[in-house]
């Protein structure tokens, strides 16, 4: 973790002069307390004009908040949030910033085309809404209310409602979360024409192959905290270890946890996985402790694997 | 705010229950009271043109809550926190609010004062119908923010228990079902300080001859202003995490 608080702090310095050259987002130690909860504890990010950046982490881990203080809706309690160098409502006044985000919804008696209406109503200079329709891909279910729509036309029509102002950032809470493996497929095939414009997206997701395949950069959150920052190669890169999967009867998490080199268990039943920085190291000790194990195989790590050891709690 | 104004009253014309208790209930309900107790006498102004007034404040009380408090289930949408991501300020939803509640109020109150002419033979100036209608529609104005106070100030699940019984007391100790002089008296002077009580009083007064009062202005002004500003605080505050 020294090499990440390193460039975290890089990134602090760049971030005073690139701010001023317009960055698309710039969130500054930003932290908010609910309570007991630290939903964010000190969040930096920066990205640039034309980034798309995945936002990956576990449930609670402050992806939500981040974007809610980044679009305005919450204040923070401690730190600077800049889009566009403006204040989040400035930008969003000028029409710079669409969002779609999971608590926002519509009324159920609405239908697609007059959700979008209304919303483009909103905006100085908004796309016409039928365009807005065409590119979100529910053109031609638009007339459908939106409470007769299933999981996939209401995320389109979201799609189509933050897409209306002709946003320079969009910001997507899960975008995909209730469509079928088709509609995320023509969901990105339709983010895919929108950036090409040169255009900056911010989205959430849990799913991991989404980051790898449309994301420029992954930004992995942990307990309120940015905990690794870039490409999805330097992030799996990060996580030079290998993952242990073995039988062993009697076995128990937190000796096999002890082990040197071990990094973390998951246990279910007798069969073990465990996540290695050193797997030699591990290994070694894993047979001598516990020579009852069986059906050993130790693989490199996978982004999922990347995923789960860094967000977990002893990295 | 205008795209607002005409998606909100075109979902409205969609619900014929919602135009009918709004709209043609209170004008309904005042034919059949007048017909048991219309012979009864009021002091200065007769039964009939008595009720009719008490009803018409009825109504425009009834219909200006009614629009207000469909901010609930729009809460519980979603709609608040989708519309705070555009540039829309808080106000203007507020007054979009507003603007609807005098489109539903207009209709139930022109229904009564016509059934009032036509039915009942009412006879009042021509100018004394417009400063009734005209008391009585403006008077509306604090009633439709309040409805929209209690659907963002009260969980979903109880706005309509709360709508129901602020209405009650505002009918009751405004003195729309018994007047207010023979009620006790702290709750006559209680009368006072409400918005319900001026709206009919002012109607009264415009009907026989009278002229609007000024307390009772500034009694209304003050309910609408500070349940305004109340309301827009909260739709902003509304915005951030519940």
């Amino acid at each position: 973790m020294v090499e990440a608080s390193s460039r975290r702090k890089a990134d602090n310095e760049i971030m005073l002069t690139d701010a001023e050259a317009g960055a698309a987002v710039s969130l500054r130690g930003l932290h908010k307390t609910f309570g007991p909860v630290h939903a964010a504890d000190g969040v930096d990010l920066l990205i640039a004009p034309g980034e798309v950046v995945a936002l990956l982490g576990p449930n609670g881990a402050g992806k939500t908040t981040t974007m809610e203080m980044l679009l305005g809706l919450t204040t923070p309690d401690q730190g600077e949030v800049r889009l566009f160098g403006r204040t989040p409502a400035k930008a969003t006044a000028e029409g710079l910033v669409g969002a779609m985000l999971q608590s926002g919804g519509f009324l159920n008696e609405m239908t697609g085309r007059e959700i979008v209406q209304v919303m483009a109503a909103q905006y100085p200079k908004p796309l016409r809404v039928q365009d807005a329709l065409d590119r979100a891909g529910i053109a031609e279910h638009a007339r459908l209310r939106y409470g007769g729509m299933s999981g996939g036309q209401k995320q389109r029509v979201r799609f189509a409602a933050a897409l209306v102002c002709d946003p320079d950032l969009l910001v997507l809470d899960e975008p995909t979360v209730a469509m079928d493996v088709q509609g995320r497929h023509d969901f990105w095939d339709a983010m895919r024409a929108y950036t090409a414009g040169g255009k900056t997206v911010l989205f959430a997701t849990h799913y991991l192959a989404e980051a790898q395949d449309f994301a420029d950069r992954v930004v992995l959150m942990r307990t309120g905290k940015v905990i690794a920052d870039g490409s999805v190669a330097e992030v799996t890169s990060r996580v030079d270890g290998r993952t242990i999967s073995a039988a062993i009867p009697g076995a128990d998490a937190v000796q096999l946890g002890a082990l040197p080199g071990v990094d973390l268990v998951e246990q279910r039943d007798e069969l073990v996985t465990l996540h290695c920085m050193d797997s030699d190291a591990a290994l070694r000790a894993l047979l001598t402790e516990f020579p009852q194990a069986k059906d050993i195989s130790v693989t490199a790590m996978s982004l999922e694997d990347a995923f789960v050891a860094l967000t977990s709690e002893k990295v | 705010m205008g795209a607002l104004i005409v998606t909100e009253l075109k979902l409205l014309s969609r619900s014929i229950e919602f135009l009918v208790i709004a709209i043609l209930f209170p004008a309904v309900f005042f034919l059949i009271m007048s017909e048991v107790f219309g012979n009864l006498s009021a002091g200065s102004l007769d039964m009939v043109t008595y009720m009719m007034i008490s009803m018409v404040a009825f109504g425009a009380i009834s219909g200006a809550i009614s629009v207000g408090q469909r901010v609930a289930p729009e809460r519980q949408a979603g709609w608040n926190r989708q519309l705070r991501l555009t540039p829309l300020p808080g106000w203007s939803y507020v007054a979009s609010k507003v603007v609807v509640s005098l489109v539903i109020v207009l209709p139930a109150v022109v229904l009564i004062l016509a059934a009032g002419f036509l039915i009942k033979g009412v006879e009042l100036s021509l100018t004394q119908w417009g400063l009734v209608l005209l008391a009585a529609w403006l008077g509306s104005l604090p009633f439709g923010v309040l409805g929209l106070l209690i659907g963002l100030a009260v969980k979903p699940d109880a706005v309509g228990a709360v709508y129901v019984a602020a209405f009650l007391m505002l009918a009751l100790f405004g003195g729309l079902w018994v007047p207010v002089e023979i009620l006790p008296g702290f709750m006559g002077a209680f009368a006072h300080a409400l918005p319900s009580f001026w709206l009919a009083e002012q109607a009264r007064n415009l009907a026989t001859g009278g002229g609007l009062d000024l307390l009772g202005v500034l009694v209304s002004a003050a309910w609408f202003f500070i349940a305004g500003a109340l309301v827009v605080m909260l739709y902003k505050r509304d915005a951030a995490r519940v």
